[in-house]
């Protein structure tokens, strides 16, 4: 009999607005040692999917109907003081943030052990052990002080090992996780998964894994099931979902992502003076002892109508490099030249005809309009500030702004609120190229959207780029979208710029050891992709953006010697392409070669 | 990434819209406060007596058909000083909550937005003036200035200009490096017109709901005042001043006391729900847009 067994479930909230269906006849059933993966988008339904699995009433719950049977256990029809004995116990949950489902001001060590206590009579000594075991499975440093700490001192990724060792605790028949690794850096993310796999291969646990990320869904799960608007529209083996998918909409999902290799048609060859050249930019935050050197000298050119991918991870410099070209962050130091003239720091001494060329599309769709103007009020404002323009021409300009980037003109007189995320995004973008810009500085402008959304973004933002001639400075932490969108592609790491070159040249292979470790760790949507695996075991640290030598020698893989954290790293050039380590590119061929043959063998 | 795409989102849909509702909480206190600014306006043409006139029965008569509420020491009707009071306290207490207020959210919403040195400036007056008790602040000007309508309202006006200040300021600083805001820097837009054009719109609502508590505030403080002797000056009729007068034989006939303080509880109180329900308002138009 299987695990568990769900058959017309129904689920419904009240709201404000009336009532709402989340949850639409959904049945399944899950056997031991599965894994099943929920792949749908913000909006569809996952997550309350996810609590109605446990019999769990959330707050607001109008309509909880159906059956989810656990191990002949009706969850819907058992009393509390029966679930309590399941939850944590028999069935085990990990969210999406570990720093809200963590008690801020308790340790995490005993937190793990609460646990314990709460399902079992264990003694002090037998509590402590469990917790040692519990922290070694997730691969926590033992005999470290990390059960003694609180979460706020702990990093994204330990915090949410944390979780899943709470969630391990009582070694529970099925483990339900709600998004674990959204919210971490793809590095981080890699790292748990593996873990994840791990766990899975050693305890036989039965998962149901729900993400909007179709690339790690088909590195974890054995079966996936496709929701849409409530409804459960596909489901099948991994490889039948990836490789001939029958509902329409999962098609389109799995059309719509960029895989490694992928690229939009080549740009005009790129020639000639560059649109913005910005020499060894610095900037700091803080003050004195807790200063945080964010951009340490990066310099950064863009050639006439190219789009520049800005990529690294969370905390490495490239969104505050991009608020300086902008000027909205004024540099400690660096200069700026713009199509040839010096480009003052301050934003004040910025004529308008620098303002107009210079346009910025930002990364929340949330709060990039302003809540209390309609869409029109908003692009009028902007239009007429920068261009000297009588109502009824601003007027006409609006409409045709909107028309550009594919919304109805009726968008004028609507509130940001009456729009979806992707929506927004597109009237920023609009915005943005109200004053025809020569430059568009973007800010993870797809990262807050939805799969499918992103690509419909995606494609906007490359026709009116073709249109223009714009250059585009695209950043993300996202490396298969930077290699779509971008012509050249730059490599942050803690302010630095660590590899740039054609993106044509990261196709073949990653040259610095943290690209290939960012190359590695983008999840694929293809569960027969195989990759080579590099980790990087340690957590990005802001120590060491002090130390002399090699920025990423902390956390390298391919480590060479006491240069690496003594002396700075040369730049190595290798035609297009340049980055900068003690390995020479030869010796970096020779290493990957080895590996790729070894595992070949293994 | 070039296939096409599902039309729209996998958004699940509502399955009936919410109307508009009235509900209670609001109405009552703004029907009370109606009331309270048709008296302010009309009070003095519908009293049955002049305000000021002795003598208009036996002093310190019981409530009775000729006199409503009563007469006070002087003889004078109790009930037409109440309706003829209404104007004075309310025209005081509103234009002085106006001044206050509104300066006071001026100078938060600026200092909130340009932070810094002028932040720092600002806030830190601000907390010399909040060590100071409102009524003792709004004495001690008083003293200085002597005492009429334009002072009290000035005296009033700058004990609210702190609280406001603070309130405003917190508003305004979790906006401030939103999308739009840089956006607007983006085009050239200075602070001022960042401040009152881009982000007071949003955060109106919230200091209306300031300006209702504050109001309410002023028409106590401007009794307390008046009782003290530091406000109205007789023999304008003012419903601290009247409840001052009377206090002496207040156990004998507790009328001349009561129906002032009556008349000034309930406008408090109602003033206080008003702004309460505006916040609640506030806080379901909030959720609904989540």
């Amino acid at each position: 009999m299987a695990l568990l067994e769900v058959a017309h479930l129904n689920v419904g909230y009240a709201s404000v607005r009336g009532s709402v269906r989340a949850v639409r006849d959904v049945s399944f059933s899950l056997d031991r040692d599965e894994v099943l993966g929920v792949v749908g988008e913000s909006g569809s339904g996952k997550s309350t999917l996810a609590h109605a699995l446990m019999g769990y009433r959330m707050r607001g719950t109008s309509m909880l109907e159906g059956d989810v049977t656990f191990d002949g256990i009706p969850l819907l029809r058992s009393p509390a003081t029966e679930l309590r004995k399941i939850w944590g116990g028999r069935i085990a949950m990990v969210h999406q943030n570990p720093l809200a489902s963590l008690t801020p001001t308790m340790r995490v060590g005993e937190q793990i052990a609460e646990t314990i206590r709460q399902h079992r009579n264990a003694t002090a000594a037998e509590a402590r052990s469990a917790v040692a075991a519990c922290l070694r499975a997730v691969e926590l440093p033992e005999g470290s002080d990390i059960a003694r700490r609180y979460p706020h001192q702990l990093s994204g990724g330990q915090r949410q090992r944390i979780t899943i060792a709470i969630a391990l605790a009582l070694e529970p028949d099925l483990m339900i996780l709600d998004e674990p690794t959204t919210n971490l850096d793809a590095t981080t993310e890699a790292v748990i998964l593996d873990l994840l796999e791990d766990i899975r291969s050693r305890t036989r646990m039965a998962m149901v894994y729900i993400s909007h990320n179709l690339g790690v869904i088909a590195r974890v799960a054995t079966r996936v099931a496709v929701m849409y608007a409530g409804e459960i529209v596909e489901t099948g083996s991994v490889s039948q979902i990836y490789t001939a998918p029958v509902h329409s909409y999962t098609r389109a999902l799995l059309e719509s992502l960029p895989r490694p290799g992928n690229s939009k048609p080549k740009a005009a060859v790129l020639s000639g003076e560059p649109v913005l050249a910005a020499m060894s930019i610095r900037k700091s935050f803080g003050r004195r002892r807790a200063t945080v050197r964010a951009v340490r000298g990066v310099s950064l050119h863009v050639p006439r109508g190219a789009v520049v991918g800005l990529v690294g991870e969370s905390g490495s410099g490239k969104s505050t490099l991009l608020r300086c070209i902008a000027g909205l962050e004024r540099p400690e130091s660096g200069t700026i030249q713009y199509s040839g003239c010096d480009l003052p720091p301050n934003l004040a001494d910025r004529g308008k005809d620098m303002l107009r060329t210079m346009q910025m599309v930002f990364q929340d769709p949330e709060s990039t309009l302003n809540p209390s103007l309609s869409i029109g009020t908003s692009l009028r404002r902007h239009l007429i500030a920068l261009k000297a323009t009588d109502g009824v021409t601003a007027r006409r300009s609006v409409d045709e702004a909107l028309r550009r980037v594919r919304l109805d003109t009726a968008f004028r007189g609507r509130l940001p609120r009456e729009l979806s995320g992707g929506e927004k995004q597109r009237v920023a973008i609009a915005r943005a190229f109200l004053s025809a810009p020569d430059l568009v500085l973007c800010d993870e402008p797809l990262s807050s959207l939805d799969v499918s959304v992103q690509a419909a973004v995606c494609r906007l933002l490359l026709d009116l780029q073709r249109d223009y001639g714009t250059s585009y400075v695209f950043v993300s932490h996202d490396l298969a979208i930077v290699r779509y969108m971008s012509d050249r592609i730059v490599v942050m790491y803690l302010g630095e710029v660590v590899e740039e070159g054609d993106a044509e040249s990261f196709d073949r292979r990653p040259l610095h050891p943290y690209t290939e470790a960012l190359f590695s760790a983008t999840p694929i949507p293809d569960p027969e992709a195989a990759t080579a695996r590099v980790r990087l075991k340690s957590q990005i640290s802001d120590a060491d953006r002090e130390r002399p030598g090699c920025i990423f020698n902390a956390r390298c893989h391919r480590r060479k010697g006491a240069e690496c954290s003594e002396i700075a790293p040369p730049w190595r050039d290798t035609g297009g392409r340049r980055y900068r380590c003690h390995w020479s590119p030869a010796e970096l061929a020779a290493q990957q070669g080895n590996e790729a043959a070894s595992a070949a063998r293994g | 990434m070039t296939g096409p795409v599902a039309s729209a989102a996998g958004h699940v849909a509502l399955d009936k819209p919410e109307g508009r509702r009235w509900r209670w909480q609001m109405v009552v206190p703004a029907a009370v406060v109606a009331v309270y600014l048709l008296t302010g306006l009309v009070g003095e043409s519908v009293a049955p007596y002049s305000a000021t006139d002795f003598n208009t029965g036996p002093p310190l008569a019981p409530p009775s058909e000729t006199h409503l509420f009563g007469t006070d020491g002087f003889g004078r009707d109790v009930f037409s000083r109440v309706l003829v009071g209404a104007r004075t306290i309310l025209l005081l207490s509103l234009s002085a909550t106006l001044l206050g207020v509104g300066a006071g959210c001026a100078l938060g919403l600026v200092s909130g937005y340009r932070g810094g040195a002028v932040d720092e400036t600002v806030m830190r007056l601000v907390d010399v003036l909040l060590a100071l008790p409102g009524l003792l602040l709004a004495m001690l000007i008083l003293t200085s200035l002597g005492p009429s309508s334009l002072n009290l309202v000035l005296a009033i006006g700058f004990v609210f200009v702190p609280k406001s200040a603070r309130i405003a300021r917190s508003a305004v600083l979790p906006l401030r490096n939103a999308g739009y805001v840089e956006a607007a820097r983006l085009r050239g837009a200075g602070w001022p017109s960042i401040v009152f054009a881009e982000l007071l719109p949003i955060v109106l609502p919230q200091l209306v709901v300031e300006f209702c508590l504050r109001f309410a505030y002023a028409l106590l403080l401007i009794s307390s005042l008046g009782f003290l002797g530091f406000g109205v000056q007789p023999p304008t009729p003012d419903w601290g001043l009247m409840i001052s007068e009377a206090r002496n034989y207040v156990t004998i006939a507790p009328w001349p006391v009561l129906f002032p303080a009556l008349a000034i509880g309930i406008l408090v109180v109602a003033v206080n729900a008003l702004a309460d329900a505006l916040t609640s308002s506030g806080e379901r138009r909030v959720e609904q847009y989540l």
